[in-house]
């Protein structure tokens, strides 16, 4: 049977009406992937507006976004308030920070997605792009205080990639789209810990030897001289370089299995403490102060000794020395229980053997380090000042209960004034304010 | 050097004392030690056998023929009277630190009038046992790899021995011994085996590793031991995000919310006997509300997961085990809900603004 006309102009209206139909759903979806689009670039920072210079979107989101990012507790900063003690500085994950040399607000940090290097003014919220080199999926950050930083993300073929690069200067030709190239080299792989020697403006890293093992490398920034300094049959090191160039090596923590920490010396390693379970480890740069931490038993303990041949003290905070930092206080006049008022001599300069410790308000888990580093549980902590010279401890900051920090790799700049710490929950950059304390002087 | 004699040689004796320094030149290096152990000569245990550096340390004394409960006893540590008294068997004596002799003289005079001495010496040694297991870990783990059945133990002895007056002995100087379960492992001991790869202790079990270290002329030794349990693998569930990459921060709880309709799920098989997650020993086995999902041959462990044509509810189990250890088997849920709004498993959202 032919088709008669009618049937054929039912079947064009039927065909002209589900065209109207798919692109009119098509429209639809066009419209919502755009909003997805602005709400996500609204999220990073992107301004409403068409963005003025030429320079192309991606430039343009992360400068002009990152601005935004720099969080204030909820936009309550008026002009000339102080700043709240505690500050969000970024909305999006983090890999890593460090304060800019001999300042107490410039901080360094690299974006987790990007790579890209920032520097937030947290005195006035301006935030700068300083490179333009992508490294995607960046997953940790390690800078030096000259500048230079070590990118670290897992390639495809889940081994550990190390770019340590250096950030152009502003004048240099290098400077382009407003960031500078970072410009350096990919490290060997599987480098599994690494940290700035800071003493030699070497990195120290512990890489992974082919038979299960681990070496511990002193090398250039460049990676074209290396020296082994250490090695081992296990590979479950990590180390720690302090500015007065000594050189820790750590057996990575477990709950409830022996832990040692030892200091490198002469090519020996010289144990600082043995047999400790569930061992965290923080020693003090210019004195042979630590504390450390325990996981044993379903608790947690932290113990501070104020030198070599001292006692350990048990302190009265439950936490884990990953988040602890020793105090950069400048130096106090020391005060004595007998002043002597016509002495010409100047007091002694004594520097307080302080540190902040973030201390979980609750504790879940029985095996707290095994959970804490899967991600598995997260705490919610407040800070505490610890004076290991004077065996007390302070509490100084608690935060509101509705946002939980889970503090992780603390560090503050060098006048002793801030914190600088990563929230583990969701990555983000946090900045904590330490009220300068006021100095005793002798009559 | 114990000697047995009559009351004339009494007299000698009273001047053991004095050439008590030249007698310490003559004796045999020692470590926890004894004097003399022939019959009629004082012989002296210590208890730790090897203590360390600073350790109290129990001194005992005894003879086979001589009755010493009623004996006048003398201590001398380092040729100063220690302790004095009849029947005073024991000692407790600080071993000295690290690199120094203590140097321990016992005389005992009998109610006959017989006379014995013995000697010893300490030399206190350190030996640290430190482990980790060959398991798989996730590259920037910051936690030591654990034991589970079927993965290995890697031992590592660190022995500090300082003979006085002269510099640390190296390692190729120390015979190590080292025992499983109290069982000799003579296949990993010898001079300068200061490691060892031991299997892992059964599903479950515990073994306890033991190594001691001694210097090969006998001055000195040091033993350190450690319980070693398998765990089970933990099956860890993260999302493998577009930009952030496996975002190890935030492992997935049971019962987890998503913001978006789409996610990839990458599992973590902590601790299992894996050289990564895609180990082609590893045998995945997912299911998506109760319907088995092929897995993508080169990402086994990954998961992929569109809600757009759904309720947005999925319930997401895994089920580990490994093609040639058949002790290893991990099984684990999570109940997921797509796209709504907010991601409640963790209160995460790298993009906050799109849930304000």
């Amino acid at each position: 049977m032919r088709p008669t006309k009618k049937t054929l102009s039912y079947v064009l209206v039927l065909a002209a009406l589900l065209m109207f139909a798919g692109l009119g759903g098509w429209y639809f979806f066009l419209n919502r992937q755009a909003e997805t689009v602005s709400a996500t670039d609204a999220s990073r920072g992107l301004r409403s507006e068409a963005p003025s210079q030429s320079a192309g979107n991606i430039y343009n989101n992360i400068v002009s976004g990152i601005t935004s990012l720099v969080e204030r507790d909820g936009d309550e900063t008026r002009e000339g308030a102080p700043p709240p003690q505690l500050q969000k500085i970024t909305k999006t994950p983090v890999a890593g920070m460090a304060f800019g040399a001999g300042t107490s607000s410039v901080l360094y940090f690299a974006e987790s997605s990007t790579g890209y290097i920032f520097s937030a003014d947290t005195s006035t919220g301006a935030v700068e792009r300083l490179t333009n080199r992508l490294f995607p999926k960046t997953q940790e950050a390690v800078f030096s205080r000259d500048g230079s930083v070590v990118l670290r993300s897992i390639d495809e073929n889940g081994d550990i990639a190390s770019f340590a690069g250096k950030i152009a200067t502003s004048t240099s030709s290098e400077t382009v789209d407003g960031g500078a190239m970072l410009s350096g080299k990919y490290l060997e792989r599987n480098i599994s810990a690494i940290v700035p020697a800071v003493f030699s403006r070497e990195l120290l890293y512990i890489v992974k030897t082919p038979f299960g093992g681990a070496d511990g490398i002193l090398s250039s920034w460049d990676g074209m001289r290396r020296k082994t300094v250490f090695s081992s049959p296990l590979s479950g090191w990590y180390p720690i370089s302090l500015a007065d160039g000594r050189i820790f090596f750590v057996l990575r923590p477990a709950d409830n299995a022996a832990g040692f920490a030892y200091e490198l010396k002469n090519g020996s390693l010289v144990p600082q403490v043995r047999d400790a379970r569930g061992l965290t480890y923080l020693p003090n740069t210019s004195s042979t102060a630590i504390l450390y931490g325990e996981s044993g038993g379903g608790s947690l303990a932290l113990f501070a000794r104020a030198q070599n041949d001292a006692t350990s003290l048990s302190l009265p905070i439950r936490t884990v020395a990953d988040k602890c930092v020793w105090s950069t206080e400048g130096p106090a006049i020391a005060t004595t229980t007998t002043p002597k008022i016509f002495s010409k001599k100047p007091a002694p300069m004594v520097k307080p053997l302080v540190a902040y410790c973030a201390v979980p308000q609750f504790v879940t888990s029985n095996a707290f380090l095994g959970d804490w580093y899967r991600g598995a549980i997260h705490t919610s902590d407040s800070w505490w000042r610890v004076d290991v010279s004077a065996d007390t401890v302070e509490l100084i900051f608690a935060p509101e209960t509705d946002t939980p920090i889970d503090v992780e790799s603390p560090i503050m700049d060098d006048r002793g004034e801030h914190i600088a710490f990563i929230n583990a929950i969701d990555k983000t950059l946090w900045l904590l304010r330490i009220k300068p304390e006021k100095i005793k002087t002798t009559p | 050097m114990g000697t047995m004699m009559t009351k004339e040689g009494r007299v000698a004796a009273a001047g053991a004392l004095i050439i008590l320094s030249a007698l310490f030149l003559f004796a045999a290096p020692a470590y926890a030690q004894f004097g003399n152990t022939a019959d009629g000569r004082l012989f002296l245990s210590v208890s730790p056998e090897y203590p360390g550096p600073n350790e109290p340390v129990l001194v005992s004394l005894w003879n086979a023929i001589v009755d010493l409960t009623g004996s006048d006893i003398t201590w001398y540590v380092n040729n100063k009277v220690f302790a004095q008294g009849v029947g005073m068997t024991k000692a407790s004596i600080a071993a000295g630190p690290l690199g120094s002799e203590t140097n321990i003289f016992a005389t005992a005079q009998t109610r006959d009038g017989l006379y014995a001495s013995g000697n010893a010496s300490i030399s206190p040694a350190e030996v640290d046992l430190l482990w980790e297991s060959d398991s798989y870990t996730p590259p920037l783990y910051r936690g030591r790899a654990l034991p589970s059945a079927g993965t290995g133990v890697r031992a590592q002895a660190i022995a500090r021995f300082k003979p006085a007056g002269s510099a640390q002995l190296p390692e190729r100087d120390i015979m190590y011994t080292w025992k499983r379960n109290g069982s000799v492992v003579a296949s990993l001991s010898g001079k300068g085996m200061s490691s060892a790869y031991i299997r892992a202790p059964a599903l479950f079990g515990t073994d306890i590793i033991e190594v001691a270290a001694s210097a090969i002329d006998g001055s000195a030794g040091g033993r350190a031991r450690a319980e070693i349990s398998s765990v089970e693998p933990v099956l860890v569930l993260y999302e493998n995000h577009p930009l952030f990459g496996i975002m190890y921060n935030r492992a997935f709880d049971d019962t987890a919310s998503l913001s978006d309709t789409e996610a990839t799920f990458a599992a973590v098989p902590y601790f299992a006997e894996a050289e990564n997650p895609d180990d082609p020993r590893l045998i995945y086995s997912w299911s998506v509300n109760g319907k088995k999902i092929p897995s993508d041959e080169l990402n086994r462990s990954e998961l992929t997961v569109n809600s757009a044509n759904s309720n947005g509810l999925a319930q997401i189990a895994l089920s580990l085990t490994h093609a040639s250890n058949l002790a290893m088997s991990a099984s684990r849920a999570w109940r997921v809900s797509f796209g709504s709004g907010n991601d409640i498993f963790t209160g995460f959202n790298p993009f906050p603004a799109l849930s304000e």
